[in-house]
């Protein structure tokens, strides 16, 4: 998200901001908040129509779907195909951060590399963003369960060897392939319905800290991603224009400009792309190209990725006082975790910067902005 | 029923491991190795010592393999802490031919009185061993967090 204020006006209120946004969004083991309880009908809907279910219900505005990936909502979810066991995780955890490397954070933009592109996407320097990251919370991991034991019947059903039992598929075409097609796209809209009422959320932090209008302080969703989803897409294989499957995991979807699938304002530069890096350093802006459409059907990277174990970053971190060595960075930190702070700090982390060099080098992304932190809340 | 919780038998070490988080457990018996196990899930999510164990649930599971019985086990603690909130401090467990029957006590969560360490998001297969030796039983489970 982006904002219309200035890094300067927001630096004495980040104490405040971070410590309201962690009382409003609901992190860590266990979390919800209480305002936000749901049937089962009704989470049958959010399966179906995703973020737009939530922007019904009074979280964010209609423009917001136009900046989100399918619309916040990917066709064809059935919640038939989605147990009851995780409908029952779901219903609780709706508008949850979760914990592990999930975060949002305030950041500023501290360098443009493309003028036009930053210009398009309504970013200019010092000026404050916001990156949430969260997904499809316990329903995606219980849909995921559920679908592992029934594909892993497919596996030996359709004669197919695999090297780890972590691992098993289908083909798509099948009767097994189309229904985990069709519970995945519920679990999908589930997340896009989370990181929505999240959004929402975050506005409302906003305008009670600053005491403006969401539309005063001009927080606009500049764009929502995936980064662990198969979508159906049309991709040219062999000189020959062809309908396939594309798993992106750990890789976030980057289609060049003019592709028919991303937001008309953006149609120009290509769909943006955000690559969030460890809580201390940068994180990125980024646009798609022509070339990763040949090269990597349209897909780029997802983040810094760990270079460190968690166990590895505790020991790094042992005796140190990491909040406070990012407060002397001007970085505010606010986590419900006791040690998600030590197992998430910035060294147990590669530099994102040199991992979109990579990128930028290969030609699969065009370099817009990088953000700097300045106040994050972990789970 | 003391009320506090109980450590199990066996002996648990966490694993290196650069996305996740991972498990290796020994114990006598099976029952044994997965009381230890499920321990040794719950110490990852918050501190143990000290929970409370006012609610009782029972767990029965049925599986073909012992692997993915021990995934199941721990998916349904998982299973509970997210649809009730629930965290066990102790675990009684019998096993036999991939059957588990299971009684489990603890409290829920709370953030103001407990310590919130890391959600744990799955359970995997990934590298997952169950295997029998001659000191017992030794188990490998890998966590998605």
């Amino acid at each position: 998200m982006r904002s219309g204020l200035e890094r300067g006006e927001v630096k004495g209120h980040m104490r405040k901001l971070v410590d309201s946004l962690f009382n409003n969004i609901p992190s860590g083991v266990g979390s919800k908040r209480k305002d936000l309880r749901l049937s089962k009908s009704e989470l049958r809907k959010v399966l179906v129509k995703g973020a737009a279910w939530a922007v019904r219900q009074g979280f964010g505005f209609d423009i917001d779907l136009e900046y989100i990936e399918e619309q916040g909502c990917i066709q064809g979810a059935d919640p038939d195909l989605i147990s009851n066991r995780a409908l029952e995780r779901g219903k609780a955890q709706l508008g949850t951060l979760g914990s592990g490397n999930h975060f949002v954070e305030v950041g500023y933009v501290d360098e443009i590399y493309d003028e036009s592109a930053a210009n398009t996407l309504g970013l200019f320097l010092d000026q404050v963003t916001i990156i949430v990251h969260t997904g499809s919370r316990g329903l995606g991991h219980q849909v995921c369960d559920d679908y592992i034991k029934i594909l892993m019947q497919s596996t030996q059903k359709y004669g197919i060897e695999l090297p780890d039992r972590q691992l098993c598929c289908a083909p798509i075409g099948s009767k097994e392939g189309r229904q985990y097609l069709a519970a995945m796209a519920g679990a999908a809209n589930y997340a896009f319905a989370n990181r929505q009422i999240i959004f929402h959320w975050v506005r409302e932090t906003f305008e009670r800290v600053f005491r403006m209008s969401s539309e005063q302080l001009g927080l606009k969703l500049i764009y929502d991603v995936c980064h662990n989803i198969a979508k159906i897409e049309s991709h040219r294989v062999n000189d020959r224009e062809m309908k396939v499957c594309v798993h992106r995991k750990g890789a976030t979807r980057a289609f060049p400009p003019n592709h028919p699938d991303i937001p008309d304002a953006y149609k120009h530069i290509g769909q943006p792309v955000l690559i969030p890096g460890d809580m201390g350093r940068y994180s990125y802006v980024l646009v798609g190209t022509e070339h990763a459409m040949k090269e990597t059907f349209g897909s780029t990277c997802h983040g810094a990725g760990r270079v460190l174990s968690r166990k590895q970053a505790k020991k790094v971190a042992k005796g140190r006082a990491i909040i406070r060595e990012l407060d002397d960075q001007g970085i505010t930190v606010r986590s419900a975790g006791r040690g998600t702070v030590a197992e998430e700090i910035p060294e147990a982390y590669k530099d994102v910067g040199q991992v979109v060099e990579v990128v930028y080098g290969a030609g699969i992304s065009r370099k817009v902005a990088r953000l700097r932190p300045m106040g994050v809340i972990k789970g | 029923m003391e009320a506090m919780s109980t450590r199990p038998r066996g002996s648990f070490r966490y694993l290196d491991h650069t996305a996740d988080a991972g498990i290796v457990v020994t114990a006598p018996t099976l029952g044994v190795l997965f009381e230890t196990a499920a321990f040794a899930l719950t110490e990852l999510i918050t501190n143990v010592d000290g929970l409370k164990l006012e609610v009782e649930r029972q767990i029965q599971l049925e599986e073909n393999e012992i692997e993915t019985l021990l995934v199941s086990w721990l998916q349904e603690l998982l299973y509970l802490l997210d649809t009730e909130q629930l965290v066990f401090g102790r675990f009684q467990v019998n096993v036999t031919d991939c059957f588990l029957d299971a009684q489990v006590w603890g409290e829920p969560f709370n953030s103001e009185m407990h310590t919130s360490k890391t959600e744990i998001k799955a359970v995997t297969y990934h590298q997952l061993e169950v295997i029998e030796s001659d000191q017992g039983w030794k188990a490998k489970v890998i966590f998605d967090i």
